[in-house]
């Protein structure tokens, strides 16, 4: 039931993130449908369709709907920006050596690891670590979390990578990475445009 | 309170940590087989008995298992319907008495539908259906369900029964891949190991085509996953055990720069890893292998014998562990009547031939029709055997399925001999 709670999530992340012109109560009312269409038992419910195309998702996108729920319905985005760009590049990088590999493109499988490996478990502790002494707690959240639902079985996966990572994830920070990209670049224009005017006068001061 | 919260996740992150270490890490880096030869039984001297396990009553069947029932029974397991892939294929199953030399009628005991039903999930198809029988006396049934697109997208799903396979419940989907859990496939006998495990033998054909051993625990926890080669070359692991630590996977050959055989790869730690693949001198067509260990080094392997054509069927013999290899017998050799060069009445008598030489043939006439509907075409028509999956009872017997022109299970049963004397 976890795995269609976060699926749910998700959809009304996705919901929200389409109407986000609409105003709040339509939002809120909108949210509150699709989060009962996608927990109606399958074959009648979402989520239960979902899962079967897309399998699971993992506890890490089921936060991050929770926060993008939490931002659309109240306008506040507690999550700091530098630390949403660290993990979304990391988890790129991720993405580019663990799924080939995976996936079969060498004898070495980062996805056994998953099934329970102590060197496995200790490089998230030091991972964790290092978030939590530059005070990234949210990133220190995702792993317990994580590592907690993987203790209790909760998306019925044997693999811990499977409760911290998803391909979907992993699209949603190539995407949130290039919007991040092409805001910080139509930024810079626009500073670049703002700026050019007193730049000119400036230049014609100094000329003259 | 700043202070405290810094210091409550640092401590939470430790906890994590304890809670996600691996209940028991010695299994994983210490795995040991348990050979399943039955020790006195290794020398062939008998006579074949070829049988159907199936009944014609579904136009296509395919992908035959099998398993010892306490007793000394049989049970058989495969996939029918009215085409592969189709949405009525379920699983079927049949069970043979060696003592009563006869295949009961054959029953639907798994639907799409009730795997949906009881999953969760959608489910378009079913595919090939693997058994394994624990020492408690449960049965477990790995079957493929593919919820969209084609055999690539297969997922796992294990199935419990409590009265040796006559009736099913679902248990739960195996999730073996990170990338929408898809294209993990079963096909080959499951392995033993001393700590009461099972290996099942699985395969991948999405983006990579390659082999792998699934260690799953009581509960259908996977416990490690190890790899047998990896790329676009080879499916479907045979794997035959040795000994504890001794083992040899043989391959289905996918590598489209180099066919014409079967591939092999050798563990020598339990199966903790697996040598890269290597010509295993087994001349095959890209086709299923079957087979069993008699006693260490002393192999059967099952096969199309060919490096063209599915229209053959024989045994291999290997007694040094496949460094050399007799053809032991030939169930079936067709080449002579390859490239669709016979005509569909001479195909027919010929099937008619192998119908007759089969004993207690329900419907030799409904069984002929039905190759002919799925082998003969406008250009002519083909033979083909293939799927072989090879046990050895308790009693030292030596079964084989395997798919008769994807319109029969057929049995070959070698009955075996009597217990040679001073061992047992």
């Amino acid at each position: 039931m976890i795995a269609e709670w976060i699926c749910a999530l998700v959809l009304v992340a996705v919901v929200l993130r389409l109407a986000a012109r609409l105003p709040l109560p339509w939002r809120a009312g909108l949210a509150g449908a699709m989060l009962v269409a996608a927990l109606l038992p399958f074959p009648y419910g979402l989520s239960g369709w979902v899962l079967s195309y897309l399998s699971h998702f993992s506890l890490s996108s089921g936060l991050l709907a929770l926060v993008a729920i939490q931002h659309r319905l109240t306008g506040h985005y507690w999550l700091p920006v530098w630390q949403l760009r660290a993990v979304c590049v990391l988890l790129v990088v991720l993405a580019l050596w663990f799924y080939p590999m995976s996936l079969g493109s060498s004898y070495a499988d980062p996805y056994a690891l998953g099934f329970g490996d102590t060197a496995f478990s200790a490089v998230l502790l030091l991972m964790g670590l290092l978030a939590w002494l530059y005070r990234a707690y949210a990133s220190c959240l995702v792993l317990v979390v994580a590592q907690l639902a993987y203790g209790a079985n909760l998306l019925h996966s044997d693999n811990l990578w499977d409760y911290l990572v998803d391909p979907w994830l992993v699209f949603w920070a190539v995407g949130w990475l290039v919007r991040d990209r092409l805001l910080a670049r139509r930024e810079r224009r626009r500073r670049d445009t703002a700026d050019e005017p007193v730049a000119a006068t400036t230049a014609r001061v100094a000329g003259h | 309170m700043k202070r405290f919260i810094h210091w409550f996740i640092g401590g939470l992150l430790v906890v994590a940590f304890w809670v996600a270490l691996p209940d028991d890490p010695g299994r994983r880096s210490t795995p040991e087989f348990r050979p399943d030869y039955v020790r006195g039984h290794d020398d062939l001297d008998g006579r074949w008995q070829m049988r159907f396990a199936s009944d014609a009553e579904t136009p296509l069947v395919h992908a035959a298992s099998m398993v010892e029932l306490p007793d000394g029974r049989l049970r058989a397991f495969w996939f029918a319907g009215k085409r592969e892939g189709g949405p009525d294929v379920g699983i079927h199953s049949a069970v043979f008495d060696p003592c009563a030399a006869r295949w009961s009628d054959e029953e639907r005991v798994v639907t799409r539908e009730q795997i949906r039903r009881q999953w969760g999930r959608h489910v378009r198809k079913l595919g090939n259906a693997v058994p394994v029988l624990d020492d408690d006396g449960r049965m477990r049934l790995f079957v493929v369900a593919v919820s969209f697109g084609g055999w690539a997208a297969s997922r796992l799903v294990v199935l419990e029964s409590d009265d040796l396979g006559a009736s099913w419940r679902f248990d739960e989907a195996l999730t073996a891949s990170p990338f929408l859990n898809i294209s993990t496939l079963v096909k080959t006998p499951p392995i033993s190991y001393q700590d009461g495990t099972v290996g099942l033998p699985v395969y991948h054909e999405m983006v990579g085509k390659f082999g792998e051993i699934l260690r799953l625990d009581e509960h259908n926890r996977i416990v490690d996953k190890e790899r047998i080669g990896y790329g676009r070359k080879a499916i479907q692991p045979l794997v035959l055990v040795d000994g504890p630590k001794q083992a040899t996977a043989l391959l289905r050959n996918e590598n489209e720069d180099d066919q014409g055989m079967l591939y092999r790869s050798d563990s020598l730690d339990g199966g903790e890893d697996w040598s890269p693949l290597y010509g295993s001198r087994l001349t095959n067509p890209s086709s299923a292998v079957g087979g069993v260990v008699l006693s260490p080094g002393h192999w059967l392997v099952v096969a199309n014998c060919n490096p063209k054509e599915r229209d053959d069927l024989c045994m291999r013999e290997t007694w040094d562990s496949g460094q050399t290899w007799s053809d032991r017998f030939f169930f079936h050799n067709r080449h002579r009547w390859r490239a669709d060069d016979v005509s569909e009445p001479v195909y027919l008598e010929m099937i008619s031939e192998e119908v007759a030489n089969t004993l207690e043939a329900e419907n030799p006439e409904l069984m002929r029709r039905r190759v002919e509907h799925n082998k003969c075409h406008e250009e002519g028509c083909e033979f083909q055997y293939d799927y072989p999956y090879v046990l050895q009872a308790s009693n030292g017997d030596v079964h084989i399925l395997y798919t008769w022109n994807k319109s029969a299970i057929r049995h070959a049963w070698l009955p075996a001999g009597p217990e040679p004397r001073g061992e047992g």
